[in-house]
């Protein structure tokens, strides 16, 4: 008997060995499986609905006869030994806060009272989170990029808080390029420049567990979210109203300058740095419209032939009037030394400019000088209406030269007359009239030119 | 007489020395582990943002889970069903399942379910000994 005993234990040692423990889990624990056509895999949702949790189990092959087939967990609970599953549509479902979250549980497939399948599993080592929602995409143009922002219930959960999320992009007419990046956060940022422009995308995110301790599966995928980039994606374009700015303004700067070249000369220069006047030329500007065969000199010896009065100090514009109308006037010698003697200044004088009284001189020019030959013509404002005759104005009388009127500074003392004035009729010798004016000439050749140049001035 | 009454007590504390669980030879990690991320929310929850100043520290980790075990399972006068809170079978289990040798305590878990729960109440005692408890993990987290 006992070598059969020992036998048989033998026997029975051998088979059970060899038989073992049915048993494939999700997370490889087991790497045989018994009874594969009971084989199931399960998952769990912490949290789901308040502080319940969520278990489910399903039979790997949806084909299985799975009438009168329950579920049952044991271990690794509150209160309570063992939880039965509830069945619905194929799956097997358990809603509970009993799970303890620490250590195994056994979760058995049962045909009435006998186990025809167990697992050993631990809870938190299959969690499944819940799929995030809520999936936005924002473009900032400013930056450049999208805004890519959702949501996910784990942040208001107690247990399963830190989650690793993944976010797939795609172009849609790229059916199966799908581009991944995984982040911890629910924000992400896509460069514009990685995207194509004026194209639709899709985007979608899914979630796992991130700690040390809950480990599982990812969850489902969020719904999708569909948005179009926008048509330029050139960083270096313009803004086309900047870029019409600063064309307008370089055109205006460009008319400027041709402006600018173009008055020079006329306008822009005389403003900015006048010239000083050509005494010369500034008379003979002021007879600008000479007479035919008129030939404008300063040179004294084109006088020679010319009777000159001489003028003596300054003369009032009513001598000059009346030194031309009348041959001698006798009162006009009193009336040139009152003046003379009480000052240059009449109320009919202007204080401040020097130049030629147009009203002094009526009539007939009396600076006559040989045809051909003048020396004040026609100037604008001047009374002389046409060129001096020297011929007939040693006919009819003296000549007067023009009255020349001296500014304030000048005192009839100081200023040497140009032609120093004699009362009664002046009959030049031209000879001795000549010399003595190229000496007058010569030295009051400044002031003859200082006093033209006023003239000018007050013209 | 008294040299007798003192004999026994030395006795007693020798046992309760020798009979005590050291703490020494555990998953130090696996322990910390679980305590951030099971058993630290459920002591918020029943502590329900309630703060208590302590000074009770512990030095050494195996101090530190002494004295976890002491404050969560020992009934005081004022606190005598912390035993029955979740976050202490948490701890039960998180000793038994790390510390090789550490039976844990036993806990009635097989209770009849009534129509109507009985509310457990949470005494100024038992908010002072979650305190205490919060520190001790606390502690025991960082220096782990």
């Amino acid at each position: 008997m006992t070598p059969l005993g020992i036998a048989l234990g033998m026997v029975f040692y051998l088979l059970q060995a060899v038989s073992g423990e049915s048993g494939y889990a999700e997370n490889g624990d087991f790497d045989d499986a018994e009874m594969d056509d009971y084989s199931f895999s399960c998952y769990s949702q912490l949290e789901v609905d308040g502080s319940q949790h969520l278990l489910t189990c399903a039979f790997d092959d949806p084909d299985v006869n799975s009438t009168n087939m329950e579920f049952e967990i044991c271990g690794a609970l509150l209160e309570v030994d063992c939880l039965s599953f509830n069945k619905l549509q194929g799956m097997y479902l358990i809603k509970t806060k009993k799970f303890l979250l620490i250590g195994d549980s056994k979760i058995c497939v049962k045909l009435g009272r006998k186990s025809m399948t167990c697992k050993k599993m631990n809870i938190v080592k299959i969690v499944k989170p819940e799929a995030p929602f809520d999936i936005r995409v924002v473009y900032r143009k400013g930056a450049n990029d999208f805004e890519v922002t959702f949501n996910t219930s784990h942040l208001q959960k107690k247990y399963v808080k830190e989650l690793m999320h993944e976010v797939a992009y795609r172009q849609e007419k790229n059916e199966n390029d799908w581009m991944h990046m995984n982040l911890s956060s629910t924000k992400l940022m896509l460069l514009q420049r990685k995207l194509q422009p004026n194209a639709m995308y899709e985007i979608k995110v899914r979630s796992i567990p991130n700690t040390n301790y809950f480990e599982g599966f990812w969850s489902e995928w969020s719904p999708s979210f569909h948005f179009r980039t926008p048509e330029t994606n050139d960083p270096g374009e313009m803004d086309p109203v900047l870029l019409i700015i600063i064309i307008l303004s370089f055109f205006s700067v460009a008319l400027m300058l041709v402006l600018a070249c173009v008055l020079w000369e006329k306008r822009i220069k005389p403003i900015i740095w006048p010239s000083l006047p050509d005494h010369k030329k500034t008379l003979e500007q002021l007879c600008k419209k000479p007479k035919k065969n008129l030939n404008v000199s300063f040179n004294p010896e084109s006088f020679l032939d010319c009777q000159i009065h001489k003028v003596d100090g300054i003369q009032a514009r009513d001598e000059a009037e009346g030194f031309l109308q009348d041959p001698l006037p006798p009162q006009l010698e009193e009336s040139e030394k009152q003046r003379l003697g009480g000052g240059m200044q009449g109320p009919n004088w202007p204080s401040e400019h020097v130049g030629i009284s147009p009203k002094s001189f009526k009539g007939e020019s009396s600076f006559r000088c040989l045809a051909g030959n003048i020396s004040v013509c026609d100037a604008p404002g001047l009374p002389f209406s046409r060129s001096p005759d020297c011929k007939e104005g040693g006919k009819n009388g003296p000549l007067l030269y023009q009255d020349l009127l001296l500014g304030p500074g000048t005192t009839n003392s100081t200023l040497p007359p140009l032609f120093p004035f004699q009362p009664g009729t002046l009959t030049l010798n031209p000879a001795a009239q000549g010399q003595s004016i190229l000496t007058s000439l010569g030295s009051s050749q400044e002031e003859a030119y200082v006093t033209m140049s006023s003239f000018y001035q007050n013209q | 007489g008294f040299p007798i009454f003192f004999r026994k007590i030395f006795i007693l504390q020798l046992v309760e020395l020798v009979l005590t669980y050291n703490f020494t030879d555990c998953d130090f990690k696996n322990i910390k582990d679980i305590y951030q991320d099971v058993i630290h929310p459920e002591l918020n929850v029943y502590i329900n943002g309630v703060s208590e100043e302590t000074f009770l520290k512990c030095i050494f980790i195996p101090d530190c889970l002494i004295k976890i075990e002491h404050f969560t399972f020992k009934p005081i006068y004022g606190c005598a069903s912390l035993a029955k809170e979740t976050f202490a079978k948490q701890t039960n289990a998180t000793l038994s399942l790390g510390c090789s040798g550490y039976s844990g305590i036993q806990i009635n878990n097989t209770q009849t379910m009534k129509k109507r729960r009985k509310r457990e109440v949470k005494t100024d005692k038992c908010l002072e000994q979650v305190s205490y408890l919060i520190e001790l993990w606390r502690r025991f987290s960082r220096i782990s």
